[in-house]
């Protein structure tokens, strides 16, 4: 079991390292990307819609949110039809993070830190 | 509602173009100003080649409630960029509901004959057949009140009873079964594989659409008003050619096809 838990632990740390990596030389973090693909498809949807097609929580949703927003790679606008509501879109400079993650998130998972635990992952080979 | 050519509205319709997206229009009122008799609308020559630059760019139909047959007569896109008849028509829809929906039509059309003589208002009022639903036009009567009561008597005694989607000065009768613009915009969608959509309507018919519970939908009504379902709007039909050459822009800016 320890030895379970220890490669858990691994796992963990070597998901973080890409995160951080892939933030720091793509622009987005894994979850970010998975936030903008989403939202690239729903233009102008509600943050609590948007959380449900993550299968995030609100709560923990907003934390992203505000970094995208940060990035301006998200627009949040009053929704038109109900003024207590926000809607979201993903900009065009959210757009080009989109791009550029996907044309190197590739090379970054073939370095041999991230090769040795995500060999499962096939998130851009195609 | 809000403006669409607001920030907000910008910038959602901005984000449509990092997908695939179907840009779907009305016809009457939207593409072109509504005039007295139908038969008399015009498409203007800018609108006619912008439609023609964003079909080049992106997905592009125009839903009507007109015949498709007649709306190539108005416009030159050609007919698969056509629905016609509320989604009736264009989308290859069962063709035995299509054949009911004519003898359903043919029915009424007698049945009005009828009652259509013994009418007390002006001549104003009268049938346009658009062979799967029909279309009681009143816009040029003198008395438009009474020419829309004298018109409800007439259509409560129809059978089948249709169903009856109120315009501007016009009363579309569609038979039991037959879809609407709403059904016929999903129904593109998931023909054309596309992601997400844009439409522009001016009428209640556009309602139908416009209330679909879809957060895929950005729905856009010509000319602001509080009770429509729409989220954005445009202050008036010649706001058009603005909103087409934004579309075009923005598409062929697009990175959509650069491999994400």
């Amino acid at each position: 079991m320890d030895s379970e838990i220890a490669q858990l632990v691994k796992v963990n740390m070597a998901f973080h390292n890409l995160n951080k990596s892939a933030e720091g030389k793509l622009g987005l973090s894994l979850v970010q990307y998975y936030f903008l693909v989403t939202l690239r498809d729903m233009p102008g949807c509600s943050p609590q819609r948007l959380a449900t097609a993550i299968g995030m929580h609100p709560s923990t949703m907003s934390q992203s949110l505000k970094r995208l927003v940060k990035k301006e790679a998200v627009f949040v606008g009053d929704d038109p039809k109900d003024a207590r509501k926000k809607i979201l879109s993903m900009t065009r400079a959210g757009n080009h993070l989109l791009i550029k993650f996907s044309r190197g998130i590739g090379e970054l998972l073939s370095t041999r830190e991230f090769e040795k635990y995500f060999i499962f992952v096939r998130l851009g080979k195609g | 509602m809000k403006y669409l050519f607001s920030e907000m509205g910008e910038q959602v319709v901005e984000s449509l173009s990092f997908t695939r997206t179907l840009y779907a229009f009305d016809f009457d009122g939207t593409l072109v100003p509504i005039v007295a008799s139908p038969e008399l609308v015009r498409i203007s020559r800018e609108t006619e080649k912008l439609l023609h630059e964003l079909a080049s760019c992106a997905a592009v139909l125009i839903i009507s409630g007109r015949s498709v047959a007649d709306l190539s007569t108005h416009i030159t896109l050609g007919r698969k960029y056509l629905i016609g008849n509320h989604g009736l028509e264009g989308l290859g829809g069962n063709k035995e509901t299509i054949a009911k929906c004519e003898a359903v039509c043919s029915k009424w059309l007698n049945q009005l004959q009828r009652g259509w003589d013994a009418l007390k208002s002006d001549t104003g009022t009268f049938i346009e057949n658009k062979k799967y639903s029909l279309a009681l036009h009143y816009r040029k009567s003198r008395n438009k009140k009474n020419a829309r009561l004298e018109l409800f008597s007439l259509i409560e005694k129809l059978q089948p009873p249709p169903r009856v989607i109120l315009g501007k000065c016009v009363m579309n009768l569609i038979p039991a079964g037959g879809p609407h613009k709403g059904v016929a915009l999903l129904e593109a969608m998931m023909k054309l594989n596309l992601k997400c959509a844009f439409y522009i309507g001016d009428d209640d018919t556009d309602e139908d659409v416009f209330t679909l519970p879809d957060n895929r939908i950005i729905t856009v009504r010509v000319g602001r008003r509080s009770t429509s379902q729409a989220q954005f709007f445009l202050k008036r039909q010649s706001e058009i050619n603005k909103l087409l050459r934004n579309l075009i822009k923005i598409n062929q800016k697009s990175t959509l096809h650069a491999g994400v």
